[in-house]
């Protein structure tokens, strides 16, 4: 299970329109969830609007909070996507057996049984979460309540049963204004997240499409590697 | 899939389940949750508290495991009653029925009653926790809001929202009272997470009402069972009870059971010290009772 959540506080301005990208996304089955963090003064309207058609084009959901709900925030949504895909995939079980795939109507005795079912899948499933942080100089001051939220995240992935694991890039990246940058591939560890963040140079572009495509690229190159590990035969060719 | 959060019931009205088709009337709104509502309601002569769910697969999820623990647990029984779905005015929403308990927050019964019915209130609250940690679950969500103080400081537990199995990481938890937002610990659902929780719960009683704003207000860097264990011990009416608080703030109890025990010796040992103090005067007078009736004896003999 892949998801991706997105923090920002305002508008992209370069490159590929992030809706486009989130939709590519959901393509390749990774959910995208957007938090947009409103301390000071309230996200523009057309922010507003940007951020609310990534996580629909994504198949995810999207909030406005301030940076004192964000770690909440971020658990609530990495939750609620694990149980919304299993319930998807629950779902689809359901409608091959009953025609349809309805939770509620079905008789008590029954419901119990298929969420005992999705409770469990949930608990034990394995689940990766790419977080994309805006580091546009806006973000500046919301940067320690980001680390705290990704440190409060791995905490509770670390009770999970499933194998979870996070990873975390932030955009504009690098020297050269790379679309995205890798701060910390995939990890289960606290240590390696504590230190995100305190060597940045803040820069003026948000180019949160070309951003999402680079964390896209990052979750399914990942996959195809690791699947052809598994193929045993093949990977005796891959260099 | 979910239920329509702003519905709110109207008082009288008469509702009745889908399923099972048991009546109930609505008396009351009498609470609201992260989970969805709890209204009070009556069948018959009897009260019940109706509780709505906003997320299906969330309140199934409740009440699996509330009938699990009603069968199982002599201190659960009979804790749920009924189970089933409201169709009224174009909403499906669905609803359990449990058993209605009288009682105050324990904010309010300590302001009112004094501080020293804090260490029946955590003896029973202590019981309690045991009772459901037998069953094989935790707490998780334990805190002011989710447990109600009767007459004589009864305790019951309510929201079982962020109940889970031991074992998988904790479904609900509110930050002052979580062991990871002080640094002290894992989600994991052990016993100790629910005692860390119960510690806290007890500095809160113990502490001014707006204590729990200013913990959730602390930077990062200042969070640590150092500055809990320094709070007990700056608070006079905990005392007693700190030795049992420190050690489950440091999650060194090896279970509930343990913990218990402790908590209910620690109040005895004080009444003990008490009488202790007054036994010089007690001997002293019964030797000179002893004293006087032989003497009398002697004299009429």
């Amino acid at each position: 299970m892949q998801q991706i959540i997105l923090i920002t506080d305002g508008c992209s301005n370069v490159g590929l329109s992030p809706v486009v990208a989130a939709a590519q996304a959901q393509a390749e089955e990774i959910v995208v969830n957007v938090i947009g963090v409103i301390d000071d003064s309230p996200m523009g309207g057309s922010g507003h609007a940007e951020i609310s058609q990534i996580a629909e084009a994504g198949g995810g959901m999207s909030r406005f909070v301030s940076s004192r709900q964000l770690a909440q925030t971020m658990q609530m949504m990495t939750r609620k996507t694990v149980v919304n895909t299993i319930q998807q995939i629950v779902g689809k079980e359901l409608r091959t057996i009953l025609g349809h795939d309805k939770i509620e109507e079905l008789p008590p005795t029954e419901r119990a049984q298929v969420v005992k079912v999705i409770d469990e899948l949930g608990e034990t499933s394995s689940l990766r979460v790419a977080l994309l942080i805006d580091c546009s100089a806006s973000m500046k001051d919301k940067l320690p309540a980001v680390r705290e939220a990704i440190r409060d995240l791995l905490l509770s992935l670390q009770a999970r049963n499933g194998k979870s694991e996070i990873c975390v890039f932030h955009f504009p990246g690098g020297t050269y204004g790379e679309e995205a940058q890798l701060d910390a591939d995939w990890t289960t560890e606290l240590a390696k997240v504590e230190n995100l963040f305190y060597k940045l140079i803040m820069k003026g572009t948000t180019p949160t499409g070309p951003a999402i495509l680079t964390c896209i690229r990052h979750m399914v190159g990942q996959n195809r590697r690791r699947s052809l590990d598994e193929g045993g035969l093949l990977s005796d060719y891959v260099v | 899939m979910t239920t329509s959060c702003d519905y709110v019931i109207p008082n009288g009205t008469l509702i009745s389940g889908k399923w099972y088709r048991r009546q109930y009337k609505i008396e009351k709104l009498i609470g609201e949750g992260a989970n969805g509502r709890v209204y009070l309601v009556s069948r018959g002569s009897s009260l019940f508290a109706l509780k709505t769910g906003r997320e299906w697969v969330d309140h199934q999820s409740e009440v699996n495991v509330l009938k699990s623990l009603s069968a199982k647990s002599p201190s659960f029984r009979g804790y749920i009653v009924d189970s089933d779905d409201l169709e009224q005015d174009g909403q499906k929403i669905p609803y359990y029925v449990m058993k209605y308990v009288k009682g105050k927050s324990p904010a309010d019964f300590i302001k009112t009653a004094g501080k020293e019915w804090l260490r029946v209130i955590g003896l029973n609250l202590l019981q309690k926790l045991h009772g459901l940690h037998r069953q094989g679950y935790i707490f998780g969500d334990l805190k002011m809001e989710n447990v109600i103080v009767g007459g004589y400081g009864e305790v019951e537990l309510v929201d079982f929202g962020g109940v889970t199995a031991k074992g998988n990481a904790v479904k609900q938890f509110t930050e002052v009272y979580d062991r990871g937002f002080w640094c002290a610990g894992t989600r994991l659902a052990d016993e100790q997470y629910d005692l860390f929780s119960f510690a806290v719960f007890c500095l809160q009683l113990a502490k001014p009402p707006q204590t729990a704003a200013q913990y959730a207000g602390m930077i990062p860097q200042n969070r640590s069972v150092d500055f809990l264990i320094e709070e007990v011990r700056n608070t006079p009416e905990l005392a007693e009870a700190a030795p049992c608080l420190e050690k489950a703030l440091r999650c060194r109890y090896r279970g509930t059971s343990e913990a218990l025990q402790e908590w209910r010796s620690a109040g005895l040992r004080m009444k003990a010290r008490r009488m202790r103090k007054g036994t010089p005067w007690l001997k002293l007078s019964f030797a000179a009772i002893l004293l006087i009736f032989v003497w009398t004896i002697f004299y009429y003999w």
